[in-house]
């Protein structure tokens, strides 16, 4: 196997510099993009890289999916992105003893490789085309996880490569009894912060459900009140900060994406199955969506399978200029320029569009104050400013993914929430930043200010009786405004000292480093 | 020991410029020298960085850390004006003289965890400084500790001490920053578990044929030779420290091939052979204590070398006192092979020593007392290197480093 050096002056380097996030790098001559990227067939090959790569005095950032949120990888001035999305296994071990997931295998090869061959699956996203590395690392859940847990809480060991204090690669494979610290901090704050992951194994992995119903429930802006509004929020945080805590419940989860105004619609995407996977017994399902019968939804049917709500957003057609009625001229066709990797392979490439995102996990209901300020910044209008694509995805959590001992064995410590909120926002033109990132951050900042606000941290989900904090995996860089932000994302019960200690230990020269990597 | 013939006294003037022009041997050729440039090397303006915000201090009004800029009048220097700047924990004069630099010595700049850099115009008639630009370091690049401007003026080069790296930054020809250009990040280690458990860059300085950037690193025990090409730094050459002797100060003889090394964390001096034509660290020549090693565990390393290059000033500074050469500074005779030997000690009038900084003629040096607050200066006698009762020449809290622009 070899390393496949792409430098600045290969024709696929446009292509491969960028990240699903049209905003990083900026284009392929800015002067934060990275000088080259190693494209890297396994293991062996990554350690080679990365040894090269900080020998050479460079600063290695890693890549699998490139769908991470914020510019961590692709602001990398002149340094070397480690490019490992070829290591794209995922095969059980000898006499199925366990399973191998490559870091740069995407879910959806994951999911289909581990159903069809094992019958088996991983309780990860629903963006198929999300990679394992920084999914699995950051915590990594999805539609089944109030039923099967996080991916992380499944975890066995890992491969990771470390530098020592030296500057010497070193290979580790880290699990409960070898390396134990870094096996834990790799099970929800991996990404980007340690070492470079290469493989995930699990000892075990759930069955995969039979079949699943799937149901669609949106209800219309333009006969929306706040009453409705309220009605609505109500019913379904009242479900799951309540009914949704039994068992029978478990095979049930919801993504409500709160969309603003200007797109004419909210909508609840439902994925359900019975604990045991099949679909035999529908009265939770029919419990669930009779909550919403007498808030004048619009049906959809057939609802189509559940996908991630950014990846529905992103797909929205975009409104293309009609010629004039009874214009007698031709219209010249309009053509559009693509990177060809694009335009080709569906999910491959970098992505087109500009995007913010924030997180909050909720303890519980919604208060009215909150509702209220849903309402107000859904329905705020700004000039110039094209809100059609902006949403805050409120997602069904507790069930199985609250197993308090997980909070000691894994770098996830939010096990006490019913919802986990993520914030999206979505466009096209570098012009637009400036309006999208401000309406988002107000809605956010105004959400977390209200009366029943913290003082001491006003404007944040800082963990207490109603909510735990943000998402590592949802990163936000608006939040280093705070000096408490490293409790928002790892909780104030040790967790984060406990992760610098594991930094300093196994990363002492900081060469794996972001903006809101762990300080050492 | 044949000294290499690195250039003969006519290249070695060219070199080196009109401030310091003096030859290797000879007293009286040396003296006439200093007839010379006597003008030259009058001290005009002088900057001092303080910072109340770390070192205690009363809040006597004004910023709490900051740059004070003082215009010298013989042994008093007056206080002209104050701006504020965050931890400006090393000064720098541009070659032109034109402008100053200064150094955020922080771990945070604008939310992210860096340190940074700032530019600063000089009004050549009052010596006042206004502010041009101020850089953040790279990512992760905090707490710089020194730097070096190019000698032809386009580039600076950061010793990012917490960071574990160097960066590069290009200066525009009206003394702007540019946007750091170049990240070499520096791993390795040392046996000094509380200060060697990563790479500290400490200081660097280019050689006298200007092609060459020395970097010292504490961390892990290593001193390095880089070349700087489009704003990029390659590593040249290494060599390897004493290992736990922790290398924080360098300074080079006027002639170019002796390099003198202070070592922080075992309090010594070295003297290796150096090769400015090629860019070489070769071997080291001598190795000496500058403090009875039993006593103190850390010392600050700084060091400085006389424009004649016959003596070495090396200040100690201690958190204990008591001892005899606590808080004082030993003047050593550098013989031609680069061996030292201690002449003198002076101890009296003196603390907490920082940023010191030796006149061009050689008559002076001036340095920081941070306890007592003052900036003191003390004659250099230009026959024996020996120095004399030191004189408050300003007093301002908390000063933690010096710049001086000659005329």
């Amino acid at each position: 196997m070899s390393i496949e050096t792409v430098t600045r002056q290969d024709a696929r380097y446009s292509t491969l510099i960028k990240s699903r996030n049209a905003r990083w790098p900026s284009s392929a001559t800015d002067a934060g993009a990275a000088s080259r990227i190693e494209l890297c067939d396994d293991a062996k090959d990554v350690a080679e890289a990365l040894q090269r790569t900080v020998s050479a005095g460079l600063r290695p950032t890693v890549r699998s999916g490139g769908h991470c949120y914020e510019d961590f990888v692709a602001n990398n001035p002149n340094g070397v992105i480690l490019d490992l999305s070829l290591l794209s296994e995922a095969i059980s071990l000898p006499g199925r003893s366990g399973y191998r997931i490559g870091a740069g295998t995407l879910l959806g090869t994951a999911y289909a490789d581990l159903y069809k061959r094992y019958n088996v699956t991983l309780p990860g996203g629903s963006c198929g085309s999300v990679g394992a590395g920084g999914h699995i690392s950051g915590g990594g859940y999805g539609l089944l996880s109030r039923l099967q847990g996080l991916t992380v809480d499944w975890l066995s060991a890992v491969d990771i490569l470390t530098v020592d204090a030296k500057g010497k690669v070193i290979p580790r494979r880290v699990d409960r009894t070898h390396d134990p610290d870094l096996f834990r901090a790799c099970r929800g704050a991996g990404g980007g912060n340690f070492g470079v992951i290469t493989d995930y194994y699990f000892d075990k992995l759930p069955a995969a459900p039979q079949e699943v119903m799937t149901a669609s429930i949106s209800f219309s802006w333009a006969s929306m009140t706040q009453e409705r509004f309220a009605t609505i929020l109500n019913a379904y945080g009242n479900y799951w900060e309540t009914r949704g805590e039994d068992p029978d419940t478990w095979g049930l989860f919801t993504l409500f994406g709160l969309t603003h105004q200007s797109s004419g619609r909210l909508g609840i995407s439902v994925q359900f199955c019975n604990p045991d996977g099949t679909c035999k017994d529908l009265s939770v399902l029919n419990e669930f969506l009779a909550l919403f019968k007498s808030c004048d939804p619009v049906m959809n049917s057939p609802a189509g399978p559940v996908t991630g709500i950014d990846e529905r957003l992103g797909q929205r057609p975009r409104n293309v200029p009609q010629p004039d009625a009874g214009s007698q001229h031709c219209v010249t066709p309009t053509a559009t320029r693509h990177l060809w990797m694009e335009a080709t392979v569906r999910g491959g490439g970098g992505g087109e569009m500009r995007a913010k995102y924030k997180s909050s996990y909720m303890k519980r209901n919604f208060t009215a104050a909150e509702i209220a300020c849903y309402y107000k910044h859904l329905t705020r209008m700004i000039p110039g400013v094209d809100l059609s694509r902006s949403t805050v995805s409120v997602d069904s959590y507790g069930g199985f993914t609250n197993r308090k001992e997980m909070v000691d064995e894994t770098a996830i410590p939010q096990r006490a929430s019913v919802m986990k909120l993520q914030f999206l926002t979505y466009w096209t033109r570098p012009q637009e930043d400036a309006g999208h990132i401000q309406w988002q951050s107000d809605f956010y900042k105004d959400l977390y200010s209200g009366p029943d606000a913290d003082p001491n941290h006003k404007g944040t989900p800082y963990p207490n009786d109603r909510y735990e904090g943000c998402y590592i995996n949802y990163p936000d860089k608006d939040m280093l405004d705070y000096s408490f932000w490293p409790q928002l994302y790892y909780g104030d019960q040790g967790l984060y000292p406990f992760l610098q200690e594991v930094k300093r230990r196994y990363d002492p020269n900081n060469i794996f480093h972001h903006s809101m990597s762990v300080r050492p | 020991m044949k000294k290499p013939a690195v250039c003969n006294r006519r290249d070695f003037m060219q070199l080196v410029g009109s401030a310091s022009l003096f030859a290797l041997s000879g007293h009286t050729e040396w003296l006439s020298a200093t007839e010379r440039t006597k003008n030259q090397a009058t001290a005009s303006f002088a900057y001092v960085g303080y910072s109340r915000k770390t070192y205690g201090g009363g809040a006597a009004g004004g910023s709490e850390q900051g740059i004070q800029v003082f215009a010298v009048r013989g042994e008093s220097w007056v206080p002209t004006q104050t701006i504020a700047s965050n931890s400006p924990s090393f000064l720098t004069l541009h070659p032109s003289q034109r402008f100053l630099y200064a150094i955020n010595e922080v771990d945070n700049y604008q939310g992210l965890p860096s340190g940074a850099i700032e530019a600063y115009a000089i009004d050549p008639q009052h010596g006042h400084l206004t502010l041009l630009n101020r850089q953040p370091l790279s990512l992760s690049g905090i707490m710089p500790r020194h730097m070096a401007v190019s000698p032809d003026g386009n580039n600076v080069v950061v010793a990012v001490h917490g960071g574990g790296a160097y960066n590069v930054l290009p200066i525009g020809s009206e003394g702007h920053l540019g946007r750091v250009s170049g990240i070499a990040k520096e791993t390795g280690s040392g046996p000094n578990e509380e200060h060697q458990e990563a790479s500290h860059p400490q200081m660097v300085m280019f050689d006298t044929s200007g092609r060459h950037l020395l970097g010292a690193d504490l961390g892990s025990d290593r001193l390095s030779v880089f070349t700087l090409d489009d704003g990029k730094l390659a590593v040249r050459n290494r060599n390897a420290a004493q290992p736990g002797s922790g290398p924080r100060h360098m300074a080079l003889h006027p002639s170019g091939d002796l390099l003198f090394v202070a070592n922080e964390l075992d309090a010594s001096v070295s003297c290796f052979r150096y090769d400015p034509m090629n860019g070489e660290i070769l071997e080291r020549l001598h190795h000496v204590a500058s403090l009875p090693n039993d006593l103190y565990r850390k010392n600050v390393g700084t060091l400085a070398i006389h424009p004649s290059g016959r003596f070495l000033y090396t200040p100690n500074r201690s958190l204990a006192s008591g001892h005899l050469l606590a808080n004082g500074i030993t003047v050593w005779d550098i013989s031609t092979t680069g061996a030292l030997t201690p002449i003198q000690s002076w101890r009296e009038g003196l603390d907490f020593l920082h940023g010191m900084v030796i006149a061009p003629d050689g008559t002076s040096l001036s340095l920081l007392g941070r306890k007592s607050g003052s900036v003191l200066r003390l004659g250099i006698d230009p026959a024996s290197g020996q120095l004399s009762k030191p004189v408050r020449v300003a007093k301002l809290q908390a000063p933690i480093s010096l710049a001086v622009k000659y005329l």
